[in-house]
């Protein structure tokens, strides 16, 4: 059982910080997602890990053991690249093999791993096929397999389903979730920039943010589980960075705070109370409230808190609609409203409000803090 | 219209045009070394022989040519073994490695093309004559290398750098210090590279006549192309066998082109990554 840790960890390329001030700690056989928006350091930070990328400040620990300065062969860490990094002049399982040449293992155990592997991966038919003769989904394969032979405490996944199909996407990430469970003790540390795969995947996800922010807070915008990160987002950044569409943004002016929640006035006149504590802040403060598209729902007169807009446009998928409607915002405010919704531009739209799912951003969009109970 | 006239007849009409200009003196000379001497002078020059008779080349055979392609066979694969590998470390460095100044020295290592080989003859000559490899095979090595060096380290590191680093990390992770990953992966993947580097030099250095001609002096310790000169001088009146010594130096050329052309059209590189 492996555990990871990261203190006080930076990188710079030249005069560039890319990570600043990364606290973290991955348990041991844990499902950790890095996720954030191209350019957040993501990969960086997994590179670091597998010891490709030296950390210009901070200590990296794998299993309490301090790998700074250790060479990424004497990690027992095994990486999936995005682009499969095949050698491309070696069969498949001269490529599984190899790693297990270079440390001196036995014949007939690479053998019986490199079989246990493809046994594992359903890949025994391509042993003695080149890496041009196969196609993406069975490179992948490959990869992981090249992997799993070298028995590692740490599985690391550099954006490796970014390069396949949209079905094999779904179908390998079924896969790599079922490889987690076949090897418990393992911890496993996987990138991407698709919040569905990290949701899906992830027992943590490390959400990064990029810029000013990074550079102010430090890269990590929140860790958490996803439900954690989706119901419970921090600021402002990972409250808009989880959920498609993302989470509808509206101009409020405080009007009331108590210890049983605060009330909000929007641009349109609605006032919002939910259980929020927003004493610290000032009557009249601008603050931002903060609902995803999934909890509006079409009301009637009769419900409590409410918002009306007229209908910018629809856009239909069956299942369920989006509808766009004018916010008195840069953006349009959008709902998602199951089934289809049939409605003229231009008409006022009523949705109701829950209480329980309205976030309140203060003016440094940090997340204000929820009365508990609520 | 014009697109569809030029891809259909006028690339087609310059490539015909360019194989003529290429085949038509090789076909010439082939041709002329089946005629008898009197064939040569009483026929037309574009008439074909009136019988493929070989006894041009028995005659050529007979004498010292297979010594003079041993020993052009020795120093041209000795050379060639020597530039590549040579060139192919100097590649891997100057492209993967890490170091201070790896720029200006690929630079200045480049700039070598620019040197013309003829001012280095002298200085090269008492070389060779003061440290005894004077009127040997071996003499002709060391400056075969050295002047071969620049243009294929320069070939080399180009090939190197577009091996996608990926490979080299994965490499890492396997273990692969540096003599591995150049040894086991690099030069591997290099093939082409390696084919285009050999085959360059190979003929160049098959051909090559200035060294050769200063560095060697006695019969048996010289290379083909002195043979082709010494045969000229031998057969002066015997136009027809001297043609059939330089169909003889050019053939292992055209058969060792024939079987590596082939490997630097084969992409190696197809599969490391996606596509």
């Amino acid at each position: 059982m492996t555990s990871i840790s990261f203190t006080h960890v930076a990188k710079n390329f030249g005069k560039v910080q890319v990570i600043r001030d990364v606290d973290l700690d991955i348990a041991p056989g844990e499902f950790c997602v890095f996720l954030g928006p191209s350019g957040c350091g993501k990969s960086t930070l997994l590179r670091m890990i597998a010891g490709l990328e030296a950390a210009s400040a901070g200590e990296i620990r794998i299993d309490g053991r301090l790998v700074n300065h250790v060479p990424p062969a004497e990690r027992q860490v095994a990486m999936v690249f995005q682009n499969y990094a095949l050698y491309p002049h070696m069969t498949v399982y001269e490529n599984m093999a190899f790693g297990l040449k270079q440390t001196k293992v036995p014949k007939p155990e690479i053998k019986a791993r490199v079989a246990e592997a493809a046994r594992i991966l359903q890949i025994e038919a391509l042993m003695d096929r080149m890496p041009k003769a196969l196609s993406g989904g069975q490179r992948q394969r490959v990869a992981i397999g090249r992997a799993i032979v070298r028995q590692p405490k740490v599985f690391l996944f550099d954006e490796p389903l970014s390069n396949l199909d949209a079905a094999l996407r779904v179908h390998m990430r079924s896969e790599i979730a079922s490889l987690h469970r076949k090897f418990p003790s393992a911890s496993f540390v996987y990138v991407t920039h698709d919040q569905m795969e990290a949701m899906a995947l992830a027992d943590k996800i490390v959400l990064l943010h990029t810029g000013r922010t990074a550079q102010e807070r430090g890269s990590i915008a929140q860790v958490g589980s996803p439900l954690d990160l989706y119901y419970r987002p921090k600021n402002r950044f990972v409250a808009g960075f989880l959920g498609s569409p993302t989470m509808n943004f509206l101009s409020a002016t405080l009007v009331a705070a108590d210890a049983t929640g605060a009330t909000v006035e929007l641009t349109g006149g609605e006032r919002i109370t939910f259980p929020v504590d927003a004493r610290s802040l000032e009557i009249g403060a601008q603050l931002t409230l903060g609902i995803r598209p999934e909890h509006l729902a079409p009301a009637s007169d009769a419900t409590a808190q409410t918002i009306v807009r007229p209908v910018e446009m629809i856009e239909h998928f069956g299942e369920f609609s989006f509808v766009y409607l004018t916010s008195g915002e840069s953006m349009p405010l959008i709902a998602k409203v199951q089934g289809e919704t049939a409605m003229p531009p231009d008409q006022r739209f009523r949705l109701g409000v829950p209480a329980a799912s309205c976030h309140l951003f203060g003016p440094d969009d940090l997340a204000l803090p929820r009365i508990a109970g609520a | 219209m014009a697109g569809f006239l030029g891809r259909r007849f006028v690339l087609p009409l310059l490539g015909l045009f360019w194989l003529a200009v290429t085949t038509v003196p090789f076909l010439y000379l082939a041709l002329m070394s089946f005629k008898t001497q009197e064939e040569t002078y009483s026929a037309s020059i574009w008439a074909l022989p009136k019988s493929f008779n070989l006894v041009n080349y028995e005659e050529v055979l007979r004498g010292r040519f297979f010594t003079y392609l041993g020993n052009s066979v020795l120093v041209v694969s000795v050379s060639v073994v020597l530039i590549v590998l040579i060139s192919a470390m100097a590649a891997f460095a100057l492209a993967r490695l890490k170091f201070r100044l790896s720029g200006p020295l690929f630079g200045l290592i480049v700039a070598g093309m620019i040197v013309p080989v003829h001012v280095t003859l002298v200085p090269i000559y008492l070389l060779t004559r003061q440290i005894g490899l004077y009127d040997t095979p071996f003499g002709l090595i060391g400056p075969y290398v050295a002047i071969s060096l620049p243009i294929s380290v320069f070939i080399l590191t180009e090939f190197m750098r577009q091996i996608p680093k990926e490979l080299e990390e994965a490499a890492e992770l396997d273990n692969c210090g540096p003599f591995a990953k150049f040894f086991k992966i690099f030069l591997p993947l290099c093939g082409p590279g390696v084919s285009t580097v050999a085959i360059y030099n190979a003929i160049q250095l098959w051909n090559e006549f200035i060294f050769a001609y200063v560095l060697t002096s006695s019969p048996d310790k010289r290379t083909l192309p002195l043979a082709v000169w010494d045969f000229q001088g031998q057969y002066q009146t015997n136009i027809p066998a001297a043609l059939a010594v330089v169909t003889l130096s050019c053939l292992p050329l055209i058969i060792a082109y024939a079987i590596g052309q082939e490997h630097i059209v084969k992409g190696m590189m197809a599969g490391s990554l996606k596509g």
